[in-house]
């Protein structure tokens, strides 16, 4: 298997987790509703802080999606862009 | 650009013109479905004829495609017609990705359209978008954590020891996003020299 094809391969990949980033993000806003629930049933006195600890608790699996989404962008440039990224820091080493 | 004076309707004021485009007829179809979409939405545009023409009054615009590029010919008075003529270039330049002008003026015709494509996809900024995420990413992690944080002590109504994970937690966050955020600055720099490599 010649090394383009690990290219087209990884530029595949990195595509299909895009494409699963954006699934997860539209399973995030469609959870969103049951989640909160979860987080905010086991308090009975339901206070403003219990309020905002449950957005909160939902609201820090956004960096987590957003990362996910940077890692296969960064993938995706990588195998698009080998030749460029290779030459840059085969210079930048020697 | 040709221009000479003639006689239409026994007034000698207006000029005749014939100009040139750099959009060569080996063009792929789908440059012509995007000019003819141009040319649909230019001022004038005269939809009951055959062939691409544009009638005001008394005055034309008409088109043809030669081995010289698109040619177009009209006998608008200057005003009109620099207003026209400027909007089509512009709109051209817009919808197919390169500066359309006459090449007589400098403006080179284009044959790499294959190539032309993957410069388009190339259009897609993946660093800018790298760098606008991880700043996006630390913003939510540092908002989010202090908020978790403060939100934890006020429920439990004191500072414990596993208090220290939302920091940690936050710290972490906001480190990988400046990690990122530095991976999209060095594609960004790499883009800047891709020519000398």
């Amino acid at each position: 298997m010649k090394f383009r094809h690990y290219l087209k391969a990884l530029k595949i990949y990195s595509l299909l987790n895009i494409i699963l980033g954006i699934v997860v993000f539209i399973a995030f806003l469609v959870s969103i509703k049951s989640v909160y629930e979860v987080y905010v049933v086991p308090y009975s006195a339901k206070t403003i802080v219990n309020h905002i600890y449950a957005i909160t608790q939902i609201l820090l699996s956004l960096p987590l999606i957003i990362e996910g989404f940077i890692v296969a962008l960064i993938g995706f440039f990588i195998a698009k862009n080998f030749k460029i990224v290779y030459g840059n820091l085969k210079r930048f080493f020697s | 650009m040709f221009v000479s004076s003639h006689e239409i309707g026994g007034k000698m004021n207006e000029s005749f013109r014939c100009v040139n485009l750099n959009v060569h007829y080996s063009a792929p179809k789908y440059i012509w479905d995007k000019i003819k979409a141009v040319f649909k939405g230019m001022d004038f545009y005269d939809a009951s004829s055959n062939v691409p023409s544009w009638k005001v009054d008394d005055f034309y615009v008409a088109y043809s495609l030669e081995p010289s590029g698109m040619q177009f010919s009209s006998n608008m008075p200057d005003d009109l017609w620099q207003k026209w003529y400027g909007e089509l270039k512009k709109r051209l330049s817009d919808s197919l990705g390169y500066e359309i002008g006459e090449p007589e003026n400098g403006f080179d015709f284009f044959y790499d359209w294959k190539m032309h494509n993957e410069d388009k996809l190339q259009k897609v900024d993946v660093p800018n978008c790298i760098k606008t995420l991880s700043v996006v990413c630390i913003v939510l992690s540092v908002i989010l954590g202090l908020a978790s944080l403060f939100t934890s002590v006020l429920q439990v109504g004191h500072v414990e020891f596993m208090h220290f994970q939302y920091v940690i937690d936050t710290f972490g966050k906001v480190l990988t996003g400046f990690i990122f955020w530095g991976v999209g600055q060095v594609f960004s720099k790499f883009m800047g020299k891709k020519d000398e490599v």
